[in-house]
């Protein structure tokens, strides 16, 4: 093992990356709320299903979001609800049909299928354009109870999304002795970007930032593990705000691509339908 | 930002003597009578050879704890104001045995690890000439388990710090007939007897880490072979005299019959039993006043607790403080402090 | 309800203090000789903390036993009467894991952990009061109970939060500003700039980051000089004592 840190020590790694080069995901959507995200070998499934129900007796203005992990990871799951949930990514306000008496319950299942580094990141980059996509059938509401419509019936309503966080997950390795990174000035510790699965064994720590493109940090973990200079994770977060501009802008394509790709299959129906 | 001048505090610090340590820079060594605390440059001469306590960077050595800096010839260590009691060679300890296993027991001695006790370190009824038989290995619940206390003595420490015990003497072995404390480890200063035998038919092992065990006097291994009192108490004073106190060989083939590992306490009279509540109340005393816990101490706190007409009453800290400054008087007047 | 007035025009806070003060800080070390080996008791402003440690010890399971290093192992506990409204706290609580996973982690880079093989340290800290500050306390109160107990440690870890009220960065907030402001909390390693830890859970503008470590890291200093005080009196202390 040591001389694949000998190679990341001199900036190299073995998967040709250089050091702050991303994988390039590819997106597999299914069906609406189906999508699939693989970037090299790690491979995540994500379902979004939607309900309706009540609303939480403390917040009868708000919808509910559910996050699911089939996998007990603690980390995983507390970094997506940070991101997700506590930025208020997805505006659940807009999912209230009723104050206090209906409102929608989306359910986001994670499913890891393959797992070869990075699991944080790619999670809510699938969730965020899940989200994106994901539509909610139309409704109108008679007498005391709610109608709801196929998708294909009445136009289908896009959830409200605020904003779009986009995560990093750094790995960072020491590549000399504790005492050194402890007590000499010059920093030394090397930082690379999405860790594959040998990479993340290797690892002396890690850090999670999660950011979007208003500039906005919303969430940053560094919880122990070696010491990083103050200077050093000042000049990540820039390096990955620049990163997170172009994700967003990669993330909105995606999306677009999408969309028409559908509205062009809606007007073929309709085609159809006329003859 | 200046970083210097931005930050205070809202209410000043209570103590003014650490004026002097605020002012203290990295940059200089700290006096010799002065705490060092970790991560603290304690000198940047690359002559001293780094001991325990500290740690290195090219020249600069750190201070790893919080103690005092010894320099012994060109020796540098830390001394931690606290610390775990460390085995050495020779020490006579008192150990509680917590696992039976392959051929060996392993024993608390509040150390950082447990020690380990093996089956061909203990004396096996039957006499010193027994061998060890198959049965044995499978039997050794028989002879101690878990929970049962012992004294011994550290025959080797290895590499890691760990301790290897035997029993093979008369004075070792499984303990009965009292009752067990504790006290800090580095009040117990270290002798040449740790086994000392107290008025009132009461006995006193003073293990070297700290482990003590009080007990209802055992005639027959009493600790001197003469059952003279007066005699008995030059002799614990730690003189050395070569046969005194070893046994005829008669002797050891009675006594090492199963008697030895019997969980059987003897019936201890009441008056026994307060002398021994009230020797415990005493050292326990000796622990609160950080004072070194010697046979002498202990005699002197047990005649200054005599004012105390309630055993019980001895464990309030008044009481403890009383008898502490007692035997300091006593000691002074006796001009041997 | 109208928002409290967490930082007025003139520069005060709630509690009167300014943007750069820190909440009364009292420590004491060595506060339970009997039934560890190493402990200590922090109060930050109303936050109060006890921690003990057990240690260097025979690891209690044969699992918990490493053969190159000490094993370390952290147990948070947060009484019922803790906070303003008594609450109940399950100890597999989410929030308490990963608390209790950040200060293993924590303090595992500040241990001499190659020291101690086949050994295991185990921390107990128990939260009496709670009123901001909760990580950060519980950091330093750590460190100090592993420096009582004579573990031999590389440098203190001292640990502070920071909040962001509109543009003004707040130093160490209680209950009443945590609930309100995003913050994030530091741990600096002894005099350095070398961050161990640094947790931040809300939104706060990029641009705002660096006012915001830099004004946490010189408070972690001046707290890292006041446990070194304590540290440093009561060792003269005992030491008066002994001879």
């Amino acid at each position: 093992m040591s001389y694949h840190k000998e190679f990341i020590k001199n900036g190299e790694r073995l998967n040709g990356r250089k050091l702050s080069e991303l994988r390039v995901p590819e997106v597999d959507i299914g069906q609406n709320g189906e999508l699939t995200i693989s970037a090299g070998d790690t491979k995540i499934f994500i379902k979004i299903s939607s309900e309706i129900s009540k609303p939480y007796d403390d917040k009868p203005n708000e919808g509910i979001l559910i996050i699911n992990n089939d996998i007990d990871n603690d980390i995983l799951s507390r970094i997506v609800e940070k991101s997700i949930r506590k930025s208020n990514a997805l505006d659940l306000e807009s999912l209230v049909i009723s104050t206090g008496k209906i409102c929608w319950i989306i359910k986001i299942d994670l499913n890891i299928l393959n797992f070869d580094g990075n699991l944080i990141d790619y999670c809510i980059l699938g969730i965020m354009i899940n989200l994106l996509l994901y539509k909610l059938p139309n409704y109108d509401i008679v007498d005391n109870s709610i109608k709801l419509y196929n998708l294909d019936e009445k136009a289908p309503i896009s959830l409200s999304i605020l904003h779009i966080p986009i995560c990093f997950t750094i790995s960072f390795y020491n590549p000399s002795t504790i005492e050194m990174n402890l007590k000499s000035d010059e920093v030394f510790e090397i930082s690379l970007f999405d860790a594959d699965k040998q990479e993340e064994d290797l690892r002396d720590s890690y850090m999670v930032i999660t950011l979007n493109s208003n500039k906005e940090i919303i969430q940053l973990s560094k919880l122990g593990g070696i010491p990083i200079n103050s200077v050093e994770v000042l000049k990540l977060c820039e390096i990955c705000y620049d990163k997170a501009k172009e994700m967003t802008q990669w993330i909105k394509d995606v999306v677009k691509k999408e969309e028409e790709k559908t509205s062009d299959r809606v007007k073929m129906l309709a085609a159809v339908d006329q003859r | 930002m200046e970083v210097a001048d931005i930050i205070s505090i809202s209410k000043p610090s209570k103590f003014e003597d650490v004026d002097s340590d605020i002012e203290m820079s990295d940059g200089e060594e700290p006096r010799d009578n002065g705490i060092v605390t970790p991560g603290e440059l304690v000198t940047d001469d690359p002559v001293w050879m780094k001991g325990h306590g500290t740690y290195f960077l090219k020249d600069n050595t750190y201070s790893s704890v919080a103690g005092n800096v010894s320099r012994v010839n060109r020796l540098l260590s830390v001394i931690p104001l606290r610390g775990k009691y460390q085995p050495e060679t020779g020490d006579h300890v008192v150990g509680r045995i917590t696992e039976v296993g392959n051929k060996r027991w392993k024993v608390d001695i509040g150390a950082k690890q447990d020690a380990v006790l093996m089956l061909g370190s203990v004396n096996l009824p039957g006499g010193v000439l027994r061998r060890k038989s198959e049965s044995d290995e499978l039997q050794m619940r028989n002879f101690l388990k878990e929970g049962d206390l012992l004294n011994a003595e550290v025959q080797t420490v290895f590499n890691n710090g760990s301790a290897s015990l035997h029993t093979r003497s008369l004075k070792y072995g499984k303990l009965r007939n009292g009752i067990f404390l504790t006290v800090p480890s580095s009040l117990v200063i270290k002798s040449k007897n740790h086994s000392h035998d107290l008025p009132g038919d009461v006995s006193v092992i003073l293990g070297v880490n700290g482990f003590v065990w009080l007990n209802k006097t055992n005639k027959s291994t009493s600790n001197s072979v003469v059952n003279n009192k007066l005699q008995s108490t030059i002799d614990s004073k730690g003189n050395y005299d070569p046969g005194k106190g070893s046994v005829s060989i008669t002797r050891l083939e009675e006594e090492s019959s199963w008697e030895i590992y019997s969980d059987k306490n003897d019936k201890i009279s009441a008056t026994v039993r307060d002398n021994i509540t009230r020797y415990y109340n005493v050292i326990k005393a000796l622990s609160h006043g950080e004072l070194g816990i010697t046979e002498q101490r202990i005699n002197l706190g047990y005649q200054a607790s005599l004012q105390f007409g309630n055993i019980g009453k001895l464990i309030e800290i008044e009481s403890m403080e009383n008898i502490c400054q007692d035997i300091i008087t006593n000691e002074r007047m006796r001009g041997s402090m | 309800m109208p928002r409290l007035e967490l930082y007025s025009p003139e520069g005060l806070r709630i509690d009167g203090r300014r943007w750069n003060e820190l909440r009364r800080f009292e420590c004491k070390i060595n506060t339970h000789p009997n039934s560890s080996d190493g402990s200590s008791y922090v109060e930050q402003g109303n936050s109060k903390v006890i921690c003990t440690v057990q240690g260097p010890m025979e690891p209690k399971l044969r699992s918990q036993m490493n053969h190159d290093e000490a094993n370390i192992e952290v147990n948070i506990s947060i009484a019922n009467f803790a906070t303003f409204q008594r609450k109940k706290r399950s100890k597999n609580e989410r929030r308490i894991v990963e608390l209790k996973n950040t200060l293993e982690n924590t303090v595992k880079q500040c241990i001499i952990t190659t020291l101690y093989p086949r050994t295991l340290i185990s921390i107990n800290i128990q939260v009496l009061s709670q009123d901001g500050g909760l990580l950060s306390s519980m950091t330093n109160a750590m460190t100090l109970s592993l420096i009582d107990a004579g573990i031999s440690m590389y440098d203190y870890v001292s640990s502070i939060s920071v909040g962001l009220f509109d543009q003004f960065p707040l130093l160490d907030l209680n209950t009443l500003e945590e609930n309100e402001l995003s913050y994030l909390t530091v741990g600096v390693i002894g005099k350095s700039d070398k961050l161990v830890m640094l947790m931040l859970e809300n939104k706060v503008p990029l641009d705002k980051l660096e006012e915001l470590i830099s004004l946490a890291i010189a408070g972690s200093h001046r707290l890292r000089d006041l446990m070194d005080n304590e540290v440093k009196r009561h060792g003269k202390l005992r030491l008066k004592n002994l001879n």
